[in-house]
Parts: C-alpha cells; sequence; structure tokens
C-alpha cells in the first residue's frame, strides 16, 4: 500500500468497532478516535438485541477486545478530532488526546484509586442511576480499561482543595495531574465517519413528566435496569421507592408524531426495541403486565414480524391504538395516571400504571455540528450528515451508522463493511492509470463524470457557480475544468453551459437517444 | 423463562452471609447461596464420592495439583482473578524496585482485567458458553504469558524472591488463596435524573457540624442530606452542587 493507505475511523460504537477490524483485517493502518473514556457506544448499554435475542455484551465485547490488541490499530480514546486537511489524495490529521491524569503506560486498572476516592457522581453509562466515583473506567469491561479522572468532580481539581487520595494510594504511581493535553498529528487516506446518535431530551415533552415523576424512565434507562451488569443487577425496580412494578406502561414516538419536537425523524428501531424489552420484562417480572400505546408499528426488518407477534401472542403484551395526552403522578404513590385519546372508541381514557417507559427521538451525536465543519461536510434538517448512500460530497470521506439518520445494530454493521470496502477502493485507487484518449477536443472514456470540450468553453463560469461539489473551477487561462475525482455526475453544469461545451461522459445526447432508439425501436416524438 | 426455588436458611447463617454482602464480593444473598451450592456440586463431582472438608490454605504441606475439569466458568474465572491480583502485586512490587519490567505488562494486565469483568458478566444461563470458553482461554494465555516476563525478571532478583511469588502463584491457581477485590457500587434510588440537575455523594473522612452544613446549602441554594456520619449528598444546579462541595468539604479540616 502507498503512504497514505491509512484510514481515521471517527467514532467507537458498533459501527466504528465493525470498520475498523474490517479495515485492520485488510492489512490497513486503523486510528480509531473516539470521544469518551472507552470505546462501545451504545450498544455497550444493551442488555440483549432484537429480533433474535442475542446478548449484545457477547457480540460487542470480543471485538472491543479484539480492538485493543489488533496490531494494525491505534485507539485514540478520549480524544476529539481537531483538523483534517485535504493533502493531494490523503488528510492531514490533528486528534487532540485529552488529559486522563492518568499514565496508560502504568496503570493496571486494579481499582485502588477509585476505591479511595471520596467523591461519587451520577454514572453516565448507567443514566445516572448508580454512582461512579470520580476518578473511573465507565463500565467494568471498558477498552481501555484506564482510569480516568473527571476534572469537572475531582476535588483536586477545585481550587483550595488537596484531595489527591489516589494519587497516595496508586501502587504504580500512575496518577499525574499535571498531564497535559496532547496533539497527535497523522496522515491517511480515506476517513470513515460513525459518531452514532444520541438520545433526545426527554425533559423537552414535560407533558410526560420525565425528571419530575422518578418512575416515568427512558427506553435507554429501563436497557440498565434490565442488564445483568446494570446498577440493580437485572432486578426491574421503580427509581422511587425500589419496588417492583406490576404495570408499566410503554410510549413509543415520543416527540416524533407532533409539532412539538420539530425536526426529529423517526428512530425506526424504538417500536423493535420496545418489543423486545416488553418481552424481557415479561421474563424477568412474571405477573407484569406491559401496554404499549401505538400510533403504528414498525416492523419492516428481518425477523421483526415474528418478534412482534411473540410479544402479542406468547407473551400475552397489550398493544393499544392511543395518543397519550399526559402522564399525571398520583400522590403519595408514586403511582402514574396516562391520560390518553382512545383511537378506536373516540374517547379519552384514564389509566394507571407503576412505571412509565418513553422512547424518544433519536438524535446526531453532540458533536456532529463541529464534526460537519471540520470535514467540510453538509448535514441535513434532522442535522444528520447529508449523504447518497455511505458516501459523501466530500471524495475519501464515507459514513457508517447512525450518524446519517437512525439504524439498527444490523444495518450500521453492513454500512460499516460497506464503507470499509469504498475507503479501501479510494485509498489504493491510484494503482489503476486510465489512458484517456481524445477525439475532437472531448475524452472518450470515463466514469460517469462532466468533461469539458476546452475548445467551445468561453469562460462564463456558470458551470463553477452551479456545481453542487465544488469540483468545477476556472484554469489560469479562464477556460473551465471539471476534477474528476470531486464530480458526482450529476450534470448540472452540462445542461446549464450555454455553449455546450460540457459533456457527461455516456450520457450524450446521442447516446440517451441511441438508448431510445434500442428500446422504443423508433425516434421518441 | 426461568424456574425459581424458595428455600430456609437459619437466620444466623442469613446474617452472617449479609455481613458478608458489605465487603461486595457478592451483591445479593441468591448471588452467594447459588455460587455455595455450585461449589459444592464441583466438589462432589471431582470427588465422585462423600465431599471432604476444605483445605486449610495454612498447610505447609501442599497436595499434589489434581487435573480436574472445571465446568462452570465462575469458577475458572475466580481463580483466575485472584492469580491476577497476584500478578497485579508482584508487578507492583518490581515497579517500586525501580526494575526494568516489560512496558507491554501494564496494557496486558488492563486487558486481562476486561476479560475477567467480561467472564464474570456472561456466566449467566442464557449466554453463549462457547464464547466464554474463547475469552477463558484468552484469559488464560495472557495471564501465562504476563507471569512467565514476570517471574523471569524476578529472578534477576532472587531465586528466593522469584520463589516467593511461585508460591503465591500456585496457591492462587489452586484457589487456596482469597484476596479481598474491590466492592461494587449500587443502585441509589430517588435521585435526580434530570440533566439539568445535579448530585454528589462525599465520603467523609471526619464528621462534619451538621448544623452549619445545612446553613452552607441554604446559602447555595442546594439540598444536602447525611447517610451516617461519614456520607453527604448534596443535590441541586449543577454550578451550586460544585461550590457548595468545595466548602463543605474543607468543614472537615
Amino acid at each position: 500500500m502507498s503512504k497514505t493507505s491509512g484510514i481515521l475511523i471517527i467514532g467507537g460504537g458498533i459501527a466504528g468497532i465493525q470498520a475498523a477490524l474490517e479495515a485492520a483485517d485488510q492489512s490497513a493502518t486503523v486510528y480509531l478516535v473516539e470521544r469518551g473514556p472507552s470505546i462501545g457506544g451504545h450498544m455497550a448499554m444493551l442488555n440483549k438485541t432484537f429480533p433474535f435475542m442475542d446478548c449484545a455484551t457477547c457480540i460487542l465485547t470480543p471485538k472491543m477486545a479484539e480492538v485493543a490488541t489488533h496490531p494494525n490499530i491505534k485507539l485514540l480514546a478520549y480524544s476529539e478530532l481537531q483538523e483534517v486537511k485535504r493533502n493531494g489524495k490523503g488528510f492531514d490529521v490533528k486528534v487532540l488526546k485529552k488529559p486522563r491524569f492518568i499514565d496508560e503506560t502504568k496503570c493496571i486498572s486494579c481499582g485502588n484509586c477509585a476505591q479511595h476516592c471520596p467523591v461519587e457522581v451520577p454514572n453516565e453509562f448507567d443514566m445516572g442511576l448508580s454512582p461512579r466515583k470520580a476518578i473511573y473506567i465507565p463500565f467494568p469491561r471498558a477498552v481501555p480499561s484506564t482510569y480516568t479522572i473527571d476534572d469537572e468532580h475531582c476535588l483536586r481539581k477545585i481550587e483550595g482543595i488537596k484531595c489527591g487520595l489516589c494519587e497516595r494510594v496508586c501502587p504504580m504511581k500512575a496518577v499525574n495531574f499535571d498531564q497535559k493535553p496532547e496533539i497527535v498529528s497523522f496522515t491517511v487516506g480515506a476517513v470513515i465517519v460513525a459518531t452514532g446518535f444520541t438520545p433526545s431530551d426527554a425533559p423537552n415533552k414535560s407533558e410526560y413528566g420525565y425528571g419530575r415523576y422518578p418512575n416515568v424512565i427512558t427506553n435507554l434507562e429501563l436497557e440498565r435496569l434490565l442488564s445483568d451488569s446494570g446498577p440493580t443487577w437485572g432486578h426491574v425496580m421503580r427509581l422511587s421507592d425500589g419496588h417492583i412494578p406490576k404495570r408499566v406502561a410503554f410510549i413509543p414516538c415520543v416527540g416524533i408524531r407532533d409539532n412539538s419536537m420539530k425536526g426529529k425523524l423517526c428512530s425506526q428501531i424504538y417500536c423493535m426495541s420496545l418489543t423486545k424489552n416488553a418481552i424481557l420484562l415479561k421474563e424477568h417480572i412474571h405477573d407484569v403486565d406491559v401496554t404499549v400505546f401505538h400510533s403504528d408499528i414498525q416492523d419492516r426488518g428481518d425477523g421483526f414480524k415474528e418478534l412482534y407477534r411473540r410479544a402479542k401472542e406468547e407473551f400475552n403484551v397489550h398493544y393499544l391504538s392511543r395518543e397519550v395526552a399526559k402522564v399525571i403522578e398520583e400522590p403519595g404513590t408514586g403511582n402514574l395516571i396516562i391520560h390518553a385519546y382512545d383511537t378506536n372508541k373516540s374517547k379519552m381514557v384514564e389509566e394507571k400504571f407503576d412505571m412509565v417507559v418513553l422512547s424518544v427521538a433519536l438524535d446526531p451525536s453532540t458533536g456532529i455540528s463541529m464534526l460537519s465543519k471540520v470535514l467540510d461536510l453538509p448535514v441535513d434538517e434532522c442535522s444528520y450528515i447529508k449523504t447518497n448512500s455511505i458516501t459523501t460530497k466530500a471524495d475519501g470521506i464515507f459514513v457508517a451508522g447512525a450518524v446519517h439518520g437512525p439504524k439498527d445494530i444490523s444495518d450500521s454493521v453492513a454500512d460499516a463493511r460497506e464503507a470499509v470496502a469504498k475507503a479501501l477502493t479510494y485509498v489504493n485507487g491510484d494503482r489503476i492509470r486510465m489512458v484517456e484518449p481524445i477525439i475532437d477536443g472531448w475524452p472518450i472514456i470515463r466514469g460517469c463524470h462532466a468533461v469539458v470540450n476546452e475548445n467551445l468553453c468561453s469562460g462564463c463560469g456558470i458551470c463553477v457557480a452551479l456545481c453542487p461539489y465544488d469540483a468545477a473551477k476556472k484554469d489560469k487561462r479562464g477556460i473551465a475544468t471539471v476534477r474528476g475525482d470531486l464530480c458526482k455526475g450529476c450534470g448540472t453544469c452540462a445542461a446549464s453551459c450555454p455553449e455546450r461545451a460540457i459533456k457527461m461522459c455516456h450520457f450524450t445526447d446521442e447516446q440517451i437517444v441511441a438508448q431510445a432508439i434500442a428500446t422504443l425501436g423508433k425516434i421518441p416524438a | 423463562m426461568r424456574d425459581w426455588a424458595t428455600i430456609s436458611l437459619r437466620e444466623g447463617l442469613i446474617k452472617e452471609v449479609r455481613e458478608l454482602l458489605k465487603t461486595g464480593r457478592y451483591r445479593s444473598v441468591s448471588e452467594f447461596v447459588s455460587e455455595a451450592i455450585r461449589f459444592r456440586l464441583e466438589e462432589i463431582s471431582r470427588s465422585k464420592g462423600p465431599a471432604t472438608p476444605k483445605r486449610n490454605p495454612s498447610t505447609i504441606t501442599v497436595p499434589p495439583r489434581t487435573e480436574h475439569v472445571e465446568t462452570h466458568p465462575d469458577l475458572v474465572v475466580d481463580r483466575l482473578e485472584q492469580v491476577w491480583l497476584v500478578l497485579t502485586r508482584l508487578f507492583e512490587d518490581m515497579m517500586q524496585k525501580n526494575l526494568d519490567v516489560d512496558v507491554d505488562i501494564a496494557p496486558k494486565l488492563r486487558n486481562c482485567r476486561t476479560l475477567i469483568n467480561f467472564i464474570r458478566a456472561h456466566t449467566c444461563p442464557g449466554c453463549d458458553r462457547d464464547i466464554v470458553q474463547y475469552r477463558l482461554q484468552d484469559l488464560q494465555h495472557s495471564l501465562e504469558k504476563v507471569k512467565g516476563n514476570l517471574v523471569a525478571t524476578a529472578l534477576k532478583i532472587s531465586e528466593k524472591y522469584a520463589k516467593k511469588w511461585v508460591n503465591l502463584l500456585d496457591e492462587a491457581e489452586r484457589a487456596d488463596l482469597q484476596i479481598i477485590t474491590n466492592p461494587v457500587h449500587t443502585f441509589v434510588p430517588d435521585l435526580p435524573k434530570n440533566p439539568e440537575t445535579d448530585w454528589v455523594r462525599l465520603t467523609l473522612s471526619k464528621p462534619i457540624d451538621k448544623e452549619k452544613a445545612q446553613e452552607i446549602s441554604k446559602q447555595f441554594g442546594v439540598t444536602t442530606g447525611f447517610i451516617g456520619d461519614s456520607q453527604l449528598v448534596v443535590r441541586g444546579d449543577k454550578n451550586s452542587v460544585k461550590n457548595a462541595v468545595r466548602v463543605l468539604y474543607q468543614l472537615q479540616s
């Protein structure tokens, strides 16, 4: 491979991990950049995956461990992308490695530091349902399992307090409060963006009482409660009093089917995710009564219909066609009363539950706006990266997973594989050289790109102004040229050229007419 | 669907188990009882006869290692975790002695910790046993590599030093050693989940004046609650909590 054969993968969720392993197995040098202290993403938080109820950790953790030990993967966790500059066919990349205040070469993950740390704060990995120390690893199976000091909560980082207990008890002397951010520079041939999603803010739907009523939780919080390695070791309990819920309601599509949270897409995954969780709830609590208030159920994927059928018929989960108006807490008991509109009977109904689970919309990852600026990628109205399947406007930059729209795990993995195939083809493409014969000023063999006949071009610049991919430029002589590596063959320039100096390879007027004659047997009127 | 059974135990026994739960080694009485039963069944199946009393760890004469098959990953990972703990202590000791130890040992020990945690989380009946078995083999292989490397370095100091650690490792491998591991964090009911609010639980080294703490809480607009004399929970707006914690922590001095 040439010098720029490396691949930068941004995001360490399932899509990023899969892409890293696929590319590394093809002998490419992979730089995997993850913003958090550990790779794993949202999948690490899940208990089972739908529709086949496979153990999420069984699938993910071996992959995570492989990333940590793969000789072709350079893992840059707790790091953020600073700069990406196009350099010929490659990219010069600068990554900011944030200080963990722990020497990674010394930490052996013994946990003495966390045991002695006096500060406990909500654990983000458990959605705030369990505490973690100010010096922590996000979850026991984290990769890398190096401890990190949370400088927002560490007492030593607060002016005027000299705590430093972790420093005193660390047997490896790995704690270093003077550690500074570090810039890591390298060159790659292609970039794969796999930054995933983040759940929307449920508090924005205040009528459902999230944040006000402790027993109104989100689907991800329920995932943690159901997990054997979760805060309650798989025992589902009410957050207000620790009692086992006997009546649980699911409200899907929160913020999607009304205008209160504009710009939210159907998550496409939560219908099946909540069906899976409804089944798991039934398995965990045998006498629990589970009701799903829904408008419709998205069951388009492989095995989804069967899962839905099993939930209804085998596990007796009630699916009711009702629009939820509001949720109110019953004073003193922590029970919740759902006010809903029954669309079949056309009347308002009230029902009492012990726990309510909200399936909220999915947003792109929080750093997407900064990332889109760094990579010069456009975003759509929902702030997802605007793409044409997994390729982007920029050559050499590909996407995988939920960064360009909500996706489930299997789709994200498929995306990752496709992105790696495209990235490797792009990186190694310069091995193939094409000789372009020119006849009457027109190059005759090419891909589906625009070509300019220099003899006809008047240099008006209309194509330069209209090209959506910045592929058309004027050269020193004032004549238009089209960069083959940026041109996507949309045809805007050819259609707008007043001198008819631009043609689309394989889409000339003569060729289209010939195709029409071949198909219809005559010249179309 | 799981099947459950209720069993009866003397209150004295339950009390002892509950005391043990405080160390964090076990998460619930059920977990302890399940493991105890598994151990006993394994013991019976190994000896193929009536169970014999457990070996005394302080016995000087070490019985020869028997080649038995440990079927349940819980048992194997318990043993391997003890080996890992001894290896980390040996590594710590060597670093303190400024010995020239392979730089890859720390990441290898970290990876072993990840594998131990992975296997621990996957000894439930629904999980794929093959995946767990593969990871167990990985773990054994990695620990053997680290052990070989560290013992070779230990021999450079003296044979006596190396022998001391090899004996400890042998004890760990035979499950005759019990080093207590760090406790796990527990669920906290009824704490705010709203992203705009925050909470911090402080463990205090000295008791503080509770009235003064309440005054400070009012001053910063946060709520505080004591858990005994040694723990303090501060809740409220993110910045206010941070500022209040700074002042409250200094009340100890």
